[in-house]
């Protein structure tokens, strides 16, 4: 599985104004099945993530592919398709006080983590490396937006149980 | 360095110096949330538990606990160490649970004679062992043998860093003021362990990668989890 993650671009960037009606529509089909064809979208895997919103307190749920790092940690991109201004997931998901933890569900399993966030550093930069050896349209999105594209480690910190995700 | 392959570590701790500065060392913690962990994803388990084998229990800590969680089980205990065993033996008379926990010596691979004669049991859990192993389809030739149908197969151990600078930051952070000879084991088994993508190869070869998924945990542990078909 972890094995080869490589990934050929084969699908048009969407625009920065299709991503949340695309991410909304993906959301709600990945709430009703376990199914490959809803979860490993364009050959990559996808987790959601449960945000509760700085500000308005309402409940966000994201879906986002992910890749893993040598370790085996799923490391999902703050990428907004190299736009100018971080995805308000991410905003969010880096807010402690409204997020100590996030829920994160997989295609067989759901859990809490606190994710580790890497906005920047020798870290951030050996994976984005890696991660652009296998997903390379991630150097071209990187290249569209002066702001260094984070990546977030979503690492489980306890198990959860769907019914946490309501 | 990095740590693309792992670095084996030998099979046993035998050494008495090792043997109970592990056996001494404040465990309580993790071990603890171990159980509490096992607990959290397999609900059932107090209520369904009668026979339980503990696979590389060591000095029977994690054993132990694993007796107070689930009250109507009984626990074998294994292990191919007989300092480790001597240690754990020592525990389980002082904790009074020679009635429910029993420990054995047997070195993995055992024999089909060996792991019949054990039976089968409706929990077979591992911790720190896998990596300690030579061949890791070891464990999960002894998970099949030892599971009854429907059994919680539930093995922990540490994930095996990027490379040598995190395994530094891990030690220092977890093991800075235990016994030099302690994080020596720590470092050691760290550079040792497996990382998800190769236990999901050994679950594959296995055939039980429809029935256990691997989980990253933490900063430095995975789990492989679920019911044995």
């Amino acid at each position: 599985m972890a094995t080869d993650q490589k990934v050929e671009q084969a699908w048009d960037t969407p625009s920065h104004d299709e991503i949340p009606n695309i991410t909304k529509m993906h959301v709600e089909y990945l709430e009703q099945t376990d199914d490959d064809a809803v979860w490993v979208q364009a050959g990559m895997h996808h987790v959601m993530i449960r945000t509760i919103g700085r500000k308005s307190g309402n409940v966000h749920k994201i879906a986002l592919p992910f890749w893993r790092d040598p370790e085996g940690v799923r490391v999902v991109v703050a990428s907004f398709a190299g736009h100018e201004k971080h995805p308000a997931w991410f905003v969010n998901l880096r807010d402690r006080d409204a997020n100590p933890e996030v829920l994160v569900r997989v295609q067989d399993g759901i859990f809490w983590s606190t994710p580790d966030i890497l906005e920047e550093g020798e870290e951030h930069d050996r994976l984005y490396a890696l991660l652009v050896e296998d997903r390379a349209w991630y150097a071209d999105y990187q290249k569209r937006t002066d702001r260094t594209i984070p990546l977030v480690r979503l690492v489980e910190s306890r198990p959860a149980e769907l019914s946490d995700w309501e | 360095m990095t740590l693309d392959q792992r670095v084996p570590e030998p099979e046993l701790m035998e050494e008495p110096e090792q043997a109970r500065a592990y056996s001494d060392a404040d465990f309580a913690a993790p071990h603890q949330a171990l159980v509490d962990d096992l607990l959290r994803r397999h609900p059932s388990l107090p209520e369904r538990t009668r026979r339980v084998v503990d696979l590389g229990c060591g000095p029977a800590d994690v054993t132990a606990r694993l007796a107070g969680a689930l009250p109507d089980a009984t626990i074998v205990g294994i292990d191919a160490g007989p300092v480790m065993l001597a240690l754990g033996r020592e525990r389980i008379a002082a904790l009074g649970l020679t009635d429910r926990v029993a420990l054995a010596e047997m070195h993995l691979p055992a024999t089909d004679a060996a792991l019949a004669e054990l039976g089968r049991f409706d929990l077979v859990a591992s911790n720190s062992l896998l990596h300690h192993l030579d061949d890791p389809a070891t464990l999960w030739a002894t998970v099949r043998a030892l599971a009854a149908p429907g059994a919680v197969a539930h093995v922990f151990d540490l994930r095996r860093p990027t490379d040598d600078n995190t395994v530094d930051a891990l030690v220092e952070r977890h093991a800075r003021d235990e016994p030099a000879v302690l994080r020596e084991d720590f470092r050691a088994s760290l550079r040792a362990a497996y990382r998800v993508a190769e236990v999901e190869a050994q679950l594959s070869a296995a055939g039980l990668v429809a029935d256990l998924r691997v989980e990253p945990v933490g900063d430095r542990h995975l789990v492989v989890t679920g019911v044995v078909s």
